[in-house]
């Protein structure tokens, strides 16, 4: 008797690290999501711009906060990319890998329009979107990689 | 030591000032909620592991706090003073979730 198991994308090691099991077109393609999506493109701001004002409430935002949004973003982002080609990550890298994945599925739904705020059962679904169910695989086995090392 | 009047100050030295002093009386008392919003893709692990990563929530506030988000729509995920919120905000922004700050009622 034979059982079909789905590929492992990744696997937390014995040493704390996660080892990832991406072949090159994947990582390649990760790549060009991040440029496409999370870049700084011509109007500035890179992925900062998804998420639209922290305090709708005021007129001015404090830009010390608006800088730690874009500090926040493009640091997971630079982990990410440095480490893209990489055979083992770290703990904390993977916890970049897990964040630059979000802003991916972030990016993605709110390119397909998207409404925020509505609860699960009255939310519009998106049907067979492989390239965000791919990096939700993604998250859940780095999520999963990451409890296995923390416990 | 004893701050020094405003205008003993030599150019270019670092002045602070009590936010106190910079806020209004009704804006440094006031509280600011941060709110957690739904959308119909993010995994709720992940919105648990963001809770308990950015505010140490414990497992189980985390997830009561992930299951509010799921099935009404949104939920208040921290309360304090605002300066504090927003930068809580840039934080939850910073690992992809979709958050605002409000005016606590």
């Amino acid at each position: 008797m034979s059982f079909w198991r789905r590929p492992q994308l990744v696997a937390a090691m014995p040493d704390g690290n996660i080892e990832i099991k991406l072949s090159p077109a994947v990582r390649d393609l990760l790549k060009n999501l991040v440029d496409e999506h999370l870049g700084e493109g011509e109007a500035g701001n890179g992925a900062a711009k998804l998420f639209g004002p922290i305090n709708p409430g005021v007129e001015f935002e404090d830009p010390l906060v608006l800088l730690h949004r874009e500090t926040e973003i493009s640091g997971v982002i630079e982990i990410f990319t440095s480490t893209l080609s990489a055979s083992a990550i770290s703990a904390e890298e993977g916890e970049a890998w897990l964040a630059v994945s979000q802003l991916l599925r972030t990016a993605l739904i709110a390119s397909a329009g998207i409404a925020y705020g509505l609860p699960h059962a009255e939310a519009p679904r998106l049907d067979d979107d492989g390239l965000i169910d791919a990096l939700g695989l993604l998250q859940s086995e780095l999520l999963g990689a990451l409890g296995e090392i923390e416990s | 030591m004893a701050e020094q009047p405003l205008e003993n100050k030599t150019a270019g030295e670092v002045i602070t000032l009590p936010l106190a002093d910079i806020l209004t009386e009704e804006e440094t008392d006031a509280t600011y909620d941060l709110i957690l919003w739904n959308d119909p893709v993010t995994l709720m692990s992940y919105v648990t592991w963001v809770l308990k990563r950015v505010f140490a929530y414990g497992k189980e506030k985390s997830q009561r706090i992930m299951m509010t988000v799921h099935t009404e729509g949104r939920a208040v995920a921290w309360t304090g003073a605002r300066v504090e919120a927003e930068h809580y905000c840039a934080k939850v922004h910073g690992l992809g979730l979709m958050a605002t700050v409000e005016r606590s009622e």
